[in-house]
């Protein structure tokens, strides 16, 4: 609530700027944990899904001459069809071999995008000149972009943990075989949930190309990103539905507040936190909330 | 007509043969026990049955169906399920939750009633005190007993039973044995495979043993048990004659 009135006060455009860029990061966050904490599968590909949405709205708005919403939506179907694609055959794959799996699979993408054209002697993805949006001066216009889809992620994670889906996703992540024996179709379940993840993923991607404007393979690909998703969500404690939102609030913030002028400090903070919340948290700050209430 | 039938199942791992040519039938409503030394291949022919391993050769027919190509979760869904030997609970749901899983997925029921049906399962097989526990904090009995439940929460007609009476005590082991023979009355067909000889002659009705991935004996538990054959693979001597 307090989110939604808060253009009201007419802040400058840089504090729209900062919180449409929390917002990015929590829907992020949240959507990767759909697949990686529900469901047990670390997904480390996922900027995949946001690369490709990011280049998929910013090619039909730019060749096809689709509308911004349009586009967005078609960039989220599309990441969903290609995630079914691929999770059919790496989610036969568990643990450290999807990581790899999908970790290879995100560079492959950022390769093909990023030397498509040169080889095949064409114009579409632009190689490493990036693709240059239609530029928007309207900073409310994503902020509340972001906030709602980010609300729409938050909603279907926090359904999911109650429903049906929920439990089958648990249930795989926990013991696959005994899923199985307990008339659970995993496979099903296990993809439905890494294509709902990649559109999710991907929708964002595609805001995000038109919020900057401007995108290039080794940015809108960057290893980085998911490894953020990854960092964000184990803080605030993978597998729940408000860890991921609470891990990405903080870290991007400390992002913006440190990442700016001390990257390395920054760095070698997401790495410490990450060795901290591995040895310490295995089920983040949610978790050790939990834990304290529980103790009384 | 027999409703499961198990036709000449032969697998192999590489060099072992651990099913060799194994058939049988089972009848409507009938608790067949299972019984051979370690490496008989007891645990192969369940994974087997319910689709976790494809047989090499052989078939297994469910209803007059063949159901050897299926997935673990079709045949659970056609009614065989069983519980494992090393259980795997799902370890962050509570036990309460963990047959939910097996209602809302085996049966297809909603949450709702899934909760209902579960807390009536586990009142069955006496375990209400720690439904709202997680696996992880009770005793390995209980965890049994679990598995179990999942399994009939399933609704599954026919349940595999592998070594689900093993290390309890004797009190526990007749609580097991009583909650096997209200199972029978309830309709189902039971599959248990054990090395606890009280509780196998004690429940089934019919034996097979199998020695190094081969049926070597069939028949009412008493006979089988004199025989020859078994005494020497797997019994020893004056076992049977309590």
């Amino acid at each position: 609530m307090l989110l939604l009135l808060f253009p009201l006060l007419k802040p400058q455009g840089y504090y729209f700027r900062m919180f449409s860029m929390m917002f990015l990061w929590m829907g992020l966050s949240s959507a990767w944990n759909i697949t990686s904490g529900f469901a047990g599968y670390i997904d480390f590909g996922a900027v995949a899904y946001f690369g490709i949405g990011n280049y998929a709205t910013a090619l039909l708005m730019t060749k096809a001459g689709l509308p911004f919403t349009s586009s967005v939506l078609i960039s989220g179907i599309l990441s969903s069809f290609i995630a079914m694609f691929i999770g059919r055959y790496t989610m036969r794959l568990r643990g450290a071999y999807f990581g790899i799996a999908t970790l290879a699979f995100a560079e492959a993408v950022k390769q093909i995008v990023f030397e498509f054209d040169r080889t095949f002697k064409v114009t579409l993805f632009e190689g490493s000149h990036g693709i240059t949006l239609p530029i928007v001066h309207d900073d409310r216009f994503f902020y509340y972009i972001f906030l709602g889809i980010l609300f729409f992620i938050v909603l279907t994670a926090f359904l999911i943990d109650r429903n049906k889906f929920g439990y089958a996703l648990k249930a795989i992540k926990e013991a696959e075989g005994s899923a199985e024996l307990a008339g659970v179709n995993t496979r099903r379940y296990k993809v439905a949930s890494y294509a709902l993840s990649a559109s999710l993923i991907g929708i964002l991607g595609g805001v995000n190309a038109y919020w900057l404007t401007y995108i290039s393979p080794l940015d809108v690909f960057s290893v980085i990103h998911t490894i953020h998703m990854i960092v964000m969500a184990l803080f605030g404690g993978i597998g729940t539905v408000f860890g991921p939102v609470l891990g990405a609030c903080v870290i991007s913030l400390a992002n913006e507040l440190i990442g700016a002028k001390l990257l390395y400090t920054y760095l070698l903070m997401l790495g410490a936190i990450l060795l901290v919340v591995v040895l310490f948290l295995p089920r983040g700050v949610i978790g050790l909330i939990s834990m304290k209430r529980s103790r009384r | 007509m027999s409703s499961l039938s198990v036709r000449h199942l032969t697998k192999t791992f590489g060099a072992l043969r651990a099913l060799n040519d194994v058939s049988f039938d089972m009848v409507e409503g009938e608790v067949l026990g299972i019984i051979g030394p370690n490496g008989a291949g007891k645990t192969t022919l369940f994974n087997v049955m319910v689709g976790i391993n494809v047989p090499d050769a052989g078939d297994v027919l469910f209803k007059g169906k063949s159901i050897k190509r299926l997935l673990p979760h079709q045949i659970c869904r056609l009614g065989i399920t069983k519980t494992s030997q090393i259980v795997h609970p799902f370890l962050t749901l509570t036990v309460r939750e963990n047959v939910m899983v097996a209602l809302m997925f085996g049966q297809n029921l909603g949450k709702k009633e899934s909760q209902n049906k579960a807390d009536e399962i586990l009142e069955f097989l006496n375990i209400t005190d720690v439904r709202n526990l997680p696996p992880s904090a009770i005793s390995l009995p209980k965890r049994k007993r679990v598995e179990l439940a999942r399994a009939i929460g399933t609704g599954a007609e026919i349940i595999l039973m592998d070594e689900n009476l093993a290390g309890l005590n004797p009190k526990e082991l007749e609580e097991g044995m009583e909650i096997i023979r209200a199972l029978k009355r309830r309709g189902k067909m039971l599959v248990v495979v054990e090395h606890v000889m009280q509780a196998i002659m004690g429940v089934c009705e019919r034996l097979i043993v199998l020695s190094h991935g081969e049926k070597i004996a069939e028949g009412i538990p008493s006979v089988v048990c004199n025989n020859e054959r078994v005494v020497e693979a797997y019994l020893g001597a004056g076992t049977c004659s309590a």
